[in-house]
């Protein structure tokens, strides 16, 4: 039987302190991968408190800007909203009833319109062919002056701020010559578009 | 050299004492003891916080839906809104014909008379509205045709021309400029044509800034 010294394999087994070693630095790695593992879900947490945080501020800054200028909000939009036009034979959600679709009816002419034919303009409706919210006018005199054609216009475009003058024609009589000083009235065409409801 | 007087278990025990990766093992035994502690420390930090972060993420969340919830009572209010936005290029950008009208009446001096004035929508820019597309003009040609009293300035035209230009809106300009010679008891003919931007800047038509400023607000 051999005897045990301090350099013999049953003396101390050194794979014993590997295993130990490893073990422990194993141990310390589980430990710091758990440790990071919480630290990144605890940062993604804090980011995502801090985006609530900041949804929170807008939503709430939207909310006081929205209920400080309501009363502004419905004002001008009651005053703008006005001045879209309904289509011809159209009611606010209901089927037009069957004597109502009469596009020839003057008095189902949007103000705008019924301003120009009192003023002395025949009016009729022309096709539309721009975009799919715009009614089509097309007007013509031959018996309103100049100086009551431009405040009519004015009024009119100040009192509807979606009509749009498509195109505009006066021309002289040829039977007035230049440089007359009586009132003329001159020939008039005007193309106009309202917008309108869908 | 053989060991004669020490006994087996001493000698395991010393070779355990001065192996020196028994001294190593020892060593990051004893570290990682030390380790524990700090790591048991930054676990409980960890925790500690990560509990509060969740709180407060519960209570974030609850007051981002009671926020809504009161946002929601405004819907109808935050749709009119978008529809005012919508309509703002419309309102600022919409070419006030008559405010053209007056202006070229200002401008026309005594020596000359339009007997034909024809403005014109050449371009259109798509207006999108929440229920649908609004062409509005982007561009207008003017024309204005006329005689010249018979033995006025030569420059009267040219002098109109600049005139009404500087009157038009801004970025306007001079397409073509044609003046016609006098004849024997006829007068001479002039044509202008401008082409118009309708690009919002009416100042120099004197619209007031009140009509401006309003549309700006929305």
């Amino acid at each position: 039987m051999n005897a045990i010294t301090e350099a013999s394999p049953q003396a101390a087994n050194p794979r014993v302190a590997w295993i130990t070693i490893a073990g422990v630095l194993l141990l310390l790695a589980a430990e710091g991968l758990g440790l990071w593992h919480q630290a990144r879900s605890n940062s993604g947490l804090d980011q995502q408190n801090g985006q609530l945080r900041e949804a929170l501020v807008r939503i709430k800054a939207r909310t006081d800007e929205l209920r400080a200028s309501e009363a502004r909000i419905k004002a001008l939009y009651a005053r703008l909203n006005d001045a879209i036009a309904l289509r011809k034979g159209q009611s606010d959600d209901r089927l037009p009833l069957p004597r109502a679709a009469n596009p020839k009816d003057p008095k189902a002419d949007p103000p705008v319109i019924k301003a120009f034919r009192e003023s002395g303009c025949e009016v009729t409706r022309s096709p539309n062919e721009l975009g799919n919210l715009s009614v089509t006018y097309a007007l013509g005199s031959s018996g309103i002056e100049f100086h009551r054609l431009v405040p009519l216009i004015a009024q009119q475009e100040n009192s509807n701020t979606f009509l749009v003058i498509d195109n505009l024609t006066l021309e002289r009589p040829e039977s007035t010559a230049a440089f007359s000083k009586k009132p003329t009235a001159l020939n008039a065409r005007l193309v106009l578009r309202l917008l309108a409801n869908p | 050299m053989r060991p004669l007087f020490i006994s087996q278990e001493n000698i395991i025990k010393r070779a355990y004492r001065r192996d020196r990766i028994f001294k190593l093992a020892g060593g990051v035994v004893i570290a990682a003891l030390f380790l524990q502690l700090a790591f048991t420390y930054r676990l409980i930090q960890q925790t500690l916080t990560g509990s509060s972060l969740a709180g407060e993420n519960r209570i974030l969340s609850y007051s981002i839906r009671t926020a809504n919830e009161a946002r929601a009572k405004y819907a109808e209010l935050e749709k009119k809104l978008a529809d005012l936005h919508s309509w703002g290029p419309i309102l600022t950008n919409r070419l006030p014909a008559s405010a053209v009208l007056a202006a070229i009446e200002q401008a026309i001096p005594d020596g000359l008379v339009i007997s034909r004035l024809s403005l014109k929508a050449v371009g259109q820019t798509a207006i999108k509205l929440s229920t649908g597309v609004f062409m509005l003009p982007r561009t207008y040609q003017l024309l204005v045709a006329g005689e010249r009293q018979q033995g006025s300035d030569a420059g009267l035209t040219e002098r109109f021309s600049r005139n009404l230009l500087a009157k038009m809106p801004s970025a306007s300009r001079q397409l073509s400029q044609h003046a016609g010679a006098e004849g024997t008891g006829r007068p001479g003919t002039f044509q202008l044509v401008l082409e118009l931007p309708a690009n919002g800047n009416y100042h120099s038509l004197g619209l007031s800034p009140v009509q401006l400023q309003q549309a700006e607000n929305l």
